[in-house]
């Protein structure tokens, strides 16, 4: 027992020896065999071991039961050979042991995929060699009784063991690789394993089959093999960076389904082990110099990768071109933009970036727009300085095509951020540096004998700043204020194209090249990128400079006057939009000097005739929006200009949508609170105010508010307002035009877009919904009826059964008698009416013959 | 009183052109209210000039004035001005009604500045409270109070947009004419 015991001991050496069976074979021989001979009383149950369960109980870690299946024909082989003991056992059990998937330590699973890819497919057949490393493992679980049952019990343990020794070492991006790739892998297996067992179990059949293999088998090969490299490189880039090129290669592959899956991964992998800066090759000179181990191998690394990378986008540039890749590739630019917007090549992936915001493909669009959109808010990842390329970029594709590009484009600028203190700080430094050279100055003067140290002591300051700034992490002030200008610059130049070219008529500015393109650009609308360069103008409204104010104020005029070269006039909407452009911009940039924008409300004043009520509110909103900047929150002067205004609005309202007809009413309010003097339209004698004799009404289509001579006219508009359908409108036309009788000041509740929003009937319905209307207003059209039935309901009521028996009997006798008086004056009218002309037939017969017969 | 010939029309519309632009057509276009009969076009305003004072006067109003012998008729309508000896045109005080109804360009004092104007000086960039947008340099400006009164015209020395960067004490705008001249000269109107 206690020599058995012994040579068991010795036997869990084994696993570390190459696991060949024939070197099984030779260790096992003469000794064990001998010894089990020996002790066959308990060693004897080796002979007789479940190897069925036990190998069942192993395959099902990892592989399925198909698997175990197919295997029978092993055990057929084993059951043949059982007398023969413990030899054959442990072949066999070695060989179904070999199915196991197993990973080495460091997660390399080099062992089976590399032998699949390159014996192509020969999977199920090699599956008897491949798997070796799990012989090491699964061999003493065959020979001990107490390693086996600690086998069986926790095989799957162990088999995890191995796994996670190597997982502790990734990421959660590689676990999930990893795991991805596992389960790739047993459907590999298992596809082919099924493949296997339909046909016959004869091995010449498999080989056939090998040929047979389909295309889509072989995909899924190339997916794990992907999956692989992509774990060996993100386990250890630095030795495994020659994976980068396999990959790429799969890149070209000619399935586009297998290559975009590969630069996907790369993708994956490129956004890991890119490091946190920019990689500077080092120049002739530095190599020439003598350098430690380390900084050679992160040099050689460095250039690596960077040779890698470079294929890697020029690959993707290249196919962004291309039909079938250019989504994947617009893909894996957007996200390396993104994501590592620091690392070299970035104006290679903007360059290829900002043409497809005007991609047709609206995906490819939306991708890149929002990858220049991340670039714009997530300034801190490249220090500000792709802000300004991108930027540029934009202008000079607006600038190539002539403006017709698609809103998208410009729509991106709107997210850009500029840090106002930004200035200031620059400012406030640029002061302190001057006051400090003054005060040199002036030192120097005075003590001209220390002038030595002096300068001794500024240089020592001067080397205190720089590292200072070295040190802090923050960026110079200086440095990025400059960025911020160029930028502005940038969007400026923009915004200044676009409104230029819409006042020249794109017909006439474009050649027939771009007539194409221009039918694409229809759903725009003739000059697709106003909107959002006003949309643009009035965000950064605050940033114009004052040199530019003039020139933008007057084309902004131009354009809000419809003064525009031929072609398509300019929509109503884009006119007001200019106008409320204009006047943000003034009121945010010139608070110093109070300006009148005079030809804005001109525009402003005949615009509310072109608006037309629609069934989408866009229109209403900029009305409202136009209202509130330009009459609502500004200060107005000439009270001819306000009651103008009040007059039109008044007079439009009765056209208007409720919404609509409510802003403006809203407005009017407003203006006859704010301003007393206009409180003269609502008195209706007749003459009006000697303010307006020296004008006339004008009525046509230039008409200036100014001229109007609105201030000698009445209100009239009211009246019928008060009786709008809608009454929330009529309660405030009364409202409005009790204004100068009533006391109390009733203060306007409500500015004109809250009003429109918030009575739109754009829905449909009333909106606040109207109250049903009661039962009373009902009973008034109707007053005789009604009062005859409320009596009888109440009667009802009232009296009890039998009374209201009777006083129904007394009714319908009542009308029985009536009925019954009619039909009898009908028949008393017959009856005279036939007298009567029997009367009138006998008279005349009386006086001719007077006949004696009637005597 | 005669109407005016050809020169000296296009000396008075050239200097109301610098006032009110293109509303000079609202100007002589006016519908005159007096002696207007119902169904008949409506009468117009004209201008006549009487002892080298120019008059704005509807023509139903002349018609009537025809009536007065020439040395005996003082005036007829509004004076909006006078061609003085060399033969200029002078806009005087009493056409700031007229110009105040129909002016393009406008500029607006501060209440601190107003009587500093009344009395006869230029307008500074300190007592600038408010200006029309786009005004040119050398064009007609009409002086409004901060309570909308207009106090008289002058002559834009700046441009809206130099008017901006403008010392606090450069002149804005050249006086040339208010209504303190009623009071300062009374005999001269």
């Amino acid at each position: 027992m206690a020599s058995g015991k012994r040579k068991r001991k010795s036997h869990p050496a084994a696993p570390l020896l190459p696991a060949d069976v024939g070197d099984d074979d030779i260790e096992i021989s003469d000794e064990d065999v001998s010894f089990v001979a020996k002790n066959f009383q308990y060693a004897g149950f080796l002979s007789s071991l479940d190897t069925h369960s036990i190998t069942k109980q192993i395959l099902g870690i990892n592989s399925n039961k198909k698997m175990a299946d197919n295997l029978e024909l092993y055990y057929e082989k084993r059951a043949k050979f059982a007398s023969k003991g413990k030899e054959v056992l442990d072949t066999d059990s070695a060989i179904v042991s070999d199915v196991l998937p197993v990973k080495s330590l460091s997660g390399e699973l080099q062992y089976r995929k590399f032998n699949t890819s390159s014996a192509t497919e020969k999977e199920a057949h090699s599956g008897l060699k491949e798997q070796k490393p799990l012989v090491e493992l699964k061999k003493p679980s065959a020979l001990d009784d107490h390693q086996m049952k600690s086998d069986l019990t926790h095989g799957q343990g162990d088999n995890v063991t191995v796994a996670s020794l190597g997982h502790k070492k990734l990421s959660k991006l590689e676990l999930r690789k990893e795991r991805k790739k596992a389960k790739k892998e047993t459907q590999a297996l298992s596809k082919g394993d099924t493949q296997v067992n339909k046909s016959s179990s004869h091995l010449l059949a498999l080989e056939q089959l090998e040929q047979d293999l389909s295309e889509e088998k072989r995909i899924e090969e190339i997916k794990a093999q992907m999956a692989e490299l992509g774990t060996a490189v993100l386990a250890d880039p630095e030795n495994n960076l020659d994976s980068l090129t396999e990959l790429q290669g799969l890149c070209s592959y000619r399935d586009s389904h297998v290559s975009s899956m590969a630069m996907l991964s790369l993708l994956a992998i490129y956004r890991d082990i890119v490091p946190g800066y920019r990689i500077r090759l080092p120049t002739e000179k530095e190599l020439e110099m003598k350098v430690s181990k380390e900084v050679k191998q992160l040099r050689d690394f460095e250039s690596k990768l960077l040779k890698c990378y470079q294929r890697y986008i020029q690959f993707l540039v290249k196919s962004t071109k291309s039909g079938s890749l250019s989504k994947a590739a617009t893909r894996c630019i957007t996200g390396l933009l993104e994501a590592i917007p620091h690392f070299n090549f970035r104006d290679s992936l903007l360059s290829a970036t900002v043409p497809m915001m005007n991609s047709a493909d609206s995906d490819c669009r939306k991708l890149s727009c929002n990858a220049i959109q991340s670039l714009f808010l997530n300034e801190g990842k490249h220090g500000g300085s792709a802000t300004v390329e991108a930027v540029e970029m934009i202008a000079e594709l607006v600038k190539t095509e002539n403006c017709m590009l698609r809103p998208d484009v410009i729509e991106v600028l709107l997210s850009l951020a500029f840090d106002e203190d930004l200035n200031r700080h620059s400012e406030q430094a640029q002061e302190g540096g001057q006051d400090r050279r003054v005060e040199k100055l002036q030192k120097k003067h005075v003590e001209k004998r220390k002038k030595a140290k002096h300068e001794l002591a500024a240089q020592l300051r001067e080397e205190v700043v720089t590292d200072f700034r070295e040190a802090s992490a923050m960026p110079d002030a200086a440095e990025l204020h400059k960025l911020q200008t160029q930028t502005l610059t940038a969007v400026f130049e923009t915004y200044f194209r676009i409104l230029k070219a819409s006042i020249n008529s794109p017909d006439s500015s474009l050649g027939s090249s771009s007539a194409s393109f221009r039918a694409k650009l229809v759903e725009y609308g003739p000059r697709p990128m106003l909107g959002p360069c006003l949309n643009g103008l009035a965000k950064f409204s605050h940033l114009v400079s004052v040199e530019f104010m003039g020139d933008l104020l007057s084309l902004l005029k131009r354009l809000a006057g419809g003064e525009i070269k031929g072609g398509t006039p300019l929509s109503f909407r884009d006119r007001l939009h200019c106008c409320v452009v204009a006047f943000k911009i003034v009121r945010n940039n010139l608070e110093a000097l109070n300006i009148d924008l005079r030809d804005f409300f001109v525009a402003l004043y005949n615009l509310i005739l072109c608006h037309k009520t629609s069934r989408d509110d866009s229109d209403g909103l900029v009305l409202a929006e136009g209202l509130q900047v330009m009459l609502w929150e500004t200060r107005q002067h000439d009270m001819q200009r306000v009651a103008a205004f009040i007059k039109r609005l008044a007079a439009k309202s009765l056209h208007l949508g409720p919404g609509e007809a409510i802003s403006a009413l809203v407005t009017i309010q407003h203006l006859l609170q704010r301003y007393k003097r206009c409180q003269i339209l609502l008195e209706n004698e007749d003459g009006g105010s000697a303010a307006g004799h020296l004008c006339d009404m004008q009525e046509e289509e230039g008409a200036d508010p100014d001229l109007s001579g609105a201030l000698s006219s009445v209100l009239w508009e009211l009246s019928l307002l008060s009786r709008h359908y809608h009454p929330a409108v009529s309660r405030l036309a009364t409202q409005i035009s009790s204004i100068a009788t009533s006391n109390e000041a009733v203060k306007a509740t409500l500015n004109p877009t809250e009003a429109i929003l918030l009575y739109s009937s754009n829905n449909g319905g009333f909106n606040p919904s109207v109250q049903l209307p009661k039962k009373k207003v009902k009973r008034r059209f109707y007053p005789a009826y009604s009062v005859k039935e409320v009596d009888v309901h109440e009667s009802i009521r009232e009296c009890s059964e039998m009374e209201a028996r009777q006083m129904f009997r007394s009714h319908f006798q009542v009308l029985r008698d009536i009925k019954e008086n009619e039909a009898l004056r009908k028949q008393l009218n017959k009856i005279i009416y036939t007298l009567n002309l029997f009367k009138a037939k006998k008279m005349p017969k009386h006086r001719k013959n007077r006949s004696p017969m009637l005597l | 009183m005669r109407p005016l010939d050809e020169q000296e029309t296009t000396a008075v519309f050239e200097k109301l052109h610098k006032f009110v632009g293109s509303n000079l057509k609202h100007l002589i276009e006016r519908p005159a209210v007096e002696g207007a009969t119902a169904g008949s076009a409506p009468l117009r305003y004209c201008f006549r000039l009487h002892k080298n004072r120019v008059f704005y006067a509807s023509e139903a109003l002349v018609k009537k004035a025809t009536n007065i012998s020439r040395e005996k008729l003082v005036g007829v309508g509004t004076c909006i001005g006078k061609f003085t000896k060399s033969g200029k045109f002078h806009l005087l005080a009493s056409s700031l009604d007229l110009l105040a109804s129909h002016a393009k360009s406008k500029i607006w004092l501060k209440p601190s500045s107003e009587m500093s104007f009344l009395y006869g000086n230029h307008v500074l960039k300190s007592g600038l409270a408010r200006i029309t947008d786009n005004v040119q340099q050398n064009q007609g400006v009409v002086i409004f109070s901060m309570a909308d009164i207009p106090l008289g015209f002058g002559v834009a020395a700046k441009s809206t947009q130099e008017c901006r960067k403008l010392d606090p004490t450069a002149i804005a705008a050249y006086h040339q004419s208010d209504v303190g001249e009623y009071l300062r000269m009374e005999d001269d109107l």
